[in-house]
């Protein structure tokens, strides 16, 4: 029981990885579209280098009370009351993303795969790998989501694929947005980093809690340059206009790529 | 025993370095052929039969026209036809098993297409999945796949190839939680060890 919940940073590292490099990746592209144009990769550097600032700040809070959860930080600090209702507003969190980002999945795969199929039949389908997989703890989960790394893989080549039709000036006028906007357009980025904060829940599980910081830090780097590069292929490719129009720049860019047949 | 473990038997270590990875690439593309080729041919010919490219659609729509089931119908017959050769074989002494298995197998094929029981692509699916099943090596893992390719063929024609998805992640899943002595079963690759291993 002990040992299956334990796991090492690296570990760590590429669930956090995996759970920012969502299905938010797949969105992301149109709203920063719509919220600045065609400089939205300035704002996405920037809500990428604030996230990794504010993961350095959170463990080297959580290096001070090395061994225990956020839960029993809380209660230790604001007194029993006080803390318990911190503790249940951060478990209602934890749910509602959950439930949000499956709900969001559930309703992206019967748009785009199964029109007919009712919801809740598909969420159960859906579901039944996750069930399987926590009920056995936390190594098997973290050990699954390395299977991001494939996923990482195969949209990196599909933008290898379509790379030769980027124009590079859609992109051209850099910094033609205000600093207003682009201020205001690192709200809709940050978005894409959230996943972040599940260091903090996790922490006590660590094994060697020495190198957290190291390979939480790179995840969150990965994740940066990641989405830096489907934004600048999507604008490249179908232009700041026709991007603020779409649903799901991803999945268009996967039905853009045709085969030499 | 790790999973790869099952695509390596001991007498590869005699090979040339340069055919031992081609050999067990082989046996893995064999394996995963022989548990989603069934699953993948009913998902796309049922619910997702417009990423087939043109020219092939039109062979493959005039082939499956003359046929009066639905696919998965069509598939579980051939599935469970093969099945029954494979174990009738291996009951028979060895020369008349594999002469059995070659006389069923030519003559059923035959019949089968001539009377439009199934489509020709059914039959070339069938058979290269029952050649990469025949592949793997250990007799465990081949009737563990032989189970889920039934699993497999069941989620496909009920939900298209998100079936065969969450099919697949299930496997994987349970492949994850397993041990082995202390060890992951998917050792070099799940956590990822580059290195020697012998």
């Amino acid at each position: 029981m002990e040992d299956r919940n334990q796991i090492t940073a690296k570990q760590l590292g590429v669930f956090i990885l995996s759970a920012q490099v969502g299905l938010g990746v797949i969105g992301l592209p149109s709203d920063l579209a719509k919220a600045v144009g065609h400089d939205g990769w300035i704002s996405i550097l920037s809500a990428g280098l604030l996230s990794t600032l504010v993961t350095i700040i959170l463990i080297a809070l959580l290096r001070r009370y090395s061994n225990q959860s956020i839960f029993e930080i809380n209660r230790h600090l604001f007194g029993n009351i006080l803390g318990q209702t911190i503790n249940i507003l951060l478990i209602l969190y934890l749910s509602f993303s959950m439930v949000a980002a499956f709900r969001y999945f559930t309703e992206f795969i019967k748009l785009f795969t199964m029109e007919a199929t009712p919801e809740i039949i598909l969420a159960l389908l859906i579901i039944a790998p996750t069930v399987y997989l926590s009920w056995y703890g936390l190594k098997p989960v973290a050990r699954f989501s390395q299977i991001i790394f494939f996923i990482l893989f195969f949209v990196l080549v599909l933008s290898l694929l379509t790379i030769k039709k980027v124009r590079l000036t859609f992109l051209m006028p850099v910094g033609a947005a205000d600093l207003t906007t682009l201020g205001q357009s690192i709200i809709p980025a940050t978005l894409a980093f959230i996943g972040l904060e599940l260091t903090v829940f996790l922490y006590p599980y660590i094994k060697d809690k020495e190198n957290t910081l190291k390979w939480v830090v790179s995840a969150n780097l990965c994740t940066m340059v990641f989405i830096a590069i489907i934004f600048v292929v999507t604008t490249g490719l179908f232009g700041e206009n026709l991007l603020k129009m779409q649903v799901a720049p991803l999945f268009n860019l996967a039905r853009y790529y045709r085969a030499h047949t | 025993m790790s999973f790869f473990d099952f695509f390596t038997p001991p007498d590869d270590l005699n090979l040339n370095w340069f055919f031992r990875p081609f050999i067990r690439f082989l046996r893995l593309l064999a394996a995963g052929l022989a548990v989603f080729l069934p699953a993948f041919y009913v998902a796309i010919i049922s619910y997702h039969f417009y990423i087939i490219p043109i020219n092939f659609l039109m062979p493959l729509a005039e082939s499956r026209a003359q046929v009066p089931f639905p696919p998965i119908v069509e598939v579980l017959f051939l599935e469970i036809m093969v099945e029954l050769l494979r174990e009738s074989a291996s009951r028979f002494a060895s020369r008349l098993g594999a002469s059995i298995g070659i006389w069923a197998g030519i003559l059923l094929g035959v019949a089968a297409i001539t009377t439009r029981m199934v489509s020709c692509v059914s039959i070339v699916m069938s058979m290269v999945t029952l050649i990469a099943s025949l592949i793997l090596p250990a007799y465990d893992l081949g009737f563990s796949v032989r189970i889920l390719k039934f699993a497999a063929l069941f989620f496909a024609s009920l939900f298209g190839v998100l079936g065969v998805v969450v099919t697949a992640s299930v496997t994987f899943a349970h492949l994850i939680t397993l041990e082995s002595l202390g060890q992951p079963y998917l050792q070099p690759l799940i956590p990822f060890k580059l290195g020697k291993k012998y």
